[in-house]
């Protein structure tokens, strides 16, 4: 009986949420597709006030945000939908709700302005 | 039309069916209130037999003003909004802001009703702005089915996120059914096959769709952003740009108050400023609001109908002891910006308001036929599921829902115009709708032949729609001269389109059933 290694347990462990999402793809994709979409539109609309010029007015920061925000969903929805690798898909969309989530806590929090 | 593998064109399917077949029915109500409620202002004469005023607000309100104020608490004087209803009486709104019982900041003051002519106070209200507004009985009808496309009637904020997603399943079919199309152009031109029910209620929902593709993307990306935008976005942006202070967000938005001057100091002639305004606009006056009345910052503002052709109304704000024009600020922001100009656009492609009544027209007609695409999706879905005796239910519910609505609408007419008299318009209305909807799905569970079922309801549709006007003629004994003369054509001409589909709709049905062959019932049912 051979011993597991340390670099075995890694492994096993990062395949762990891999087989999972390779497994149930459609429960997945449906995921992706619905809370996932609207949550990675909700948070990029939160962090567009600090990437977005303010305009002569000072409001187009804080206006075109709300504006984009059904073009925002569709195209993560789209994304979600037609993406074929469902690995990639849910990589890129954690990692847009976190990043974009983080931001705006910490813009929300006055550390970012 | 776009390349897609098969695994993606059947995720693509999936989406288009299930989004539809979950929430098609809201989908359905959501497009046929929105397709009537372009028309809500005519739709909302018609229910009140026209107005002898066609500029209410044109007829000495200064003098009615001051009548008025005489009586008002100074609590209540900070600001007033004076309108007028579709009967064209005159509506003043003297109010401050105070905290809710939800503990939410909202216009509290007295709501006075005059009459345009005598100046004779029909209702005096005192309360919140949601409690006055629904005491409002010449616009109880119009108010009720544009609430019902707004927000569903359920309550805030729950509605507007409802109807928010329904945005966005219409936004997800249209994308994916204009990724789905192989042939979009030929489609324009299909004619619907007549070999099976299936392939024409498939031909009739491609070419249905087809049309329509763009005013659906348009309409649901609108319609998502007007849900959402009070809902979630000015929430959420405000937190991150505000620290959650949306009071400061509306300010930055609409431009920071004033410097008061609380001296006491005599409001300039209304009337003049009025007639004033109405000489730059070259339009109807359709609201005034009056900031600190009787004190040396009192401002007046003045907002008119957009000329013929253009979609943005005008604005002009005067000073209100002097009566100097002090500028046309924007909607939002103190100086013109592209958001304030986005915002324009994104309200005139929404309401169809871009190129006057022709535009309103194209609106109402894409509106149907946003409608009937959801329809005939919903029966393409049911079609192909016609064995499973659950869905067969289903088809019940979807048939009842397809004609159970304009029925129900109808029967909220009907009530609003028996309880006009009563001043209970208010309470019927909604309970008329109610009354109405529940018959329709007591006689669907009751009647298990679709065929019989979809007779029943065009006949009883077509009836009703023939009966309106003669009852609104009946409760308002104006007739059609007295229309004409006083130059209220719209309605006469709502009237007759009524009656025109009523009768229609009565003869395309009885002259089916008389045609149809027992043998073929069968086949027509499943359809």
């Amino acid at each position: 009986m051979t011993e597991r290694s340390e670099k075995d347990d890694t492994f096993a462990a990062l395949a762990g949420p891999r087989a999972r999402l390779t497994r149930y793809p459609k429960t997945v994709r449906w995921i992706l597709c619905g809370p996932g979409a609207f949550v990675a539109a909700a948070t990029i609309m939160a962090v567009l006030p600090l990437w977005l010029p303010h305009g002569e007015a000072e409001i187009d920061h804080l206006v075109f945000p709300i504006l984009m925000f059904p073009g925002i969903w569709a195209a993560v929805f789209f994304y979600a939908c037609l993406e074929r690798d469902i690995i990639r898909a849910t990589s890129v969309i954690t990692a847009l709700i976190a990043v974009t989530g983080v931001m705006a806590a910490l813009a929300a929090t006055g550390v970012l302005s | 039309m776009a390349i897609l593998s098969t695994e993606q064109t059947k995720r693509l399917f999936a989406i288009h069916g299930w989004s539809g077949a979950i929430l098609g029915l809201l989908l359905y109500v959501v497009a046929l209130t929105g397709a009537l409620a372009v028309f809500a202002a005519e739709i909302g004469n018609w229910a009140n037999s026209g107005s002898d005023h066609h500029d209410p607000l044109a007829r000495w309100v200064g003098v009615a003003t001051t009548k008025v104020a005489a009586d008002i608490p100074d609590e209540y004087k900070e600001e007033i909004s004076i309108s007028y209803d579709h009967s064209g009486d005159l509506w003043f709104f003297f109010h401050t802001h105070a905290k809710n019982a939800a503990g939410r900041l909202e216009e509290k003051g007295v709501m006075v009703s005059l009459d345009t002519d005598t100046h004779e106070v029909l209702s005096w209200q005192e309360g919140f702005r949601s409690e006055l507004f629904s005491v409002d009985a010449a616009d109880a009808l119009t108010r009720f089915f544009v609430d019902l496309h707004i927000n569903l009637h359920v309550p805030h904020p729950w509605g507007l996120y409802l109807t928010g997603l329904l945005g966005f399943v219409m936004l997800a079919a249209a994308i994916s059914g204009f990724l789905l199309h192989r042939h979009f152009i030929r489609d324009l031109f299909l004619a619907p096959r007549l070999s099976s029910g299936l392939l024409r209620a498939r031909d009739r929902h491609i070419l249905a769709g087809s049309w329509g593709l763009l005013f659906a993307i348009i309409l649901a990306f609108t319609g998502a952003f007007f849900s959402f935008a009070t809902s979630l976005g000015l929430p959420v942006v405000a937190t991150v740009a505000f620290g959650g202070d949306q009071a400061a967000m509306v300010e930055a938005v609409i431009g920071a108050p004033e410097a008061e001057d609380s001296r006491p100091k005599l409001l300039v002639s209304l009337d003049g400023v009025l007639r004033q305004s109405s000489a730059m606009a070259g339009t109807r006056t359709t609201f005034v609001s009056i900031e600190h009345l009787g004190r040396a910052d009192a401002r007046i503002s003045v907002f008119h109908e957009p000329v013929e052709g253009g979609f943005r109304r005008s604005h002009h704000v005067f000073d209100g002891t002097t009566g100097i024009f002090l500028g046309s600020p924007p909607t939002l922001g103190a100086v013109p910006s592209a958001g304030d100009t986005v915002f324009g656009v994104m309200s005139a492609l929404h309401f169809g308001t871009f190129a006057g009544f022709l535009s309103r027209m194209i609106w109402f007609g894409l509106g149907l036929a946003m409608a009937y695409v959801t329809v005939t999706g919903l029966q393409l879905w049911l079609k192909r599921r016609a064995d499973d005796p659950a869905w067969q239910r289903v088809g019940r519910l979807v048939l009842a829902t397809v004609y159970g609505l304009p029925i129900a609408t109808c029967g909220a007419a009907l009530a609003f115009f028996v309880s006009l008299p009563l001043q209970g318009t208010g309470f019927w209305t909604p309970t008329g709708f109610l009354i109405s909807s529940a018959a329709c799905l007591a006689i669907a569970w009751w009647i298990d032949d679709a065929h019989r079922l979809r007779r029943l309801c065009r006949m009883v549709l077509g009836g009703v729609l023939f009966a309106l006007p003669m009852v609104r003629f009946l409760i308002s004994g104006d007739g059609w001269i007295r229309l004409l003369t006083t130059q209220n054509s719209a309605v006469i001409v709502l009237d007759f389109t009524l009656l025109l589909a009523g009768a229609g709709l009565l003869y395309v049905t009885c002259r089916a059933a008389s045609e149809a062959p027992s043998t073929s019932r069968a086949s027509e049912a499943a359809e």
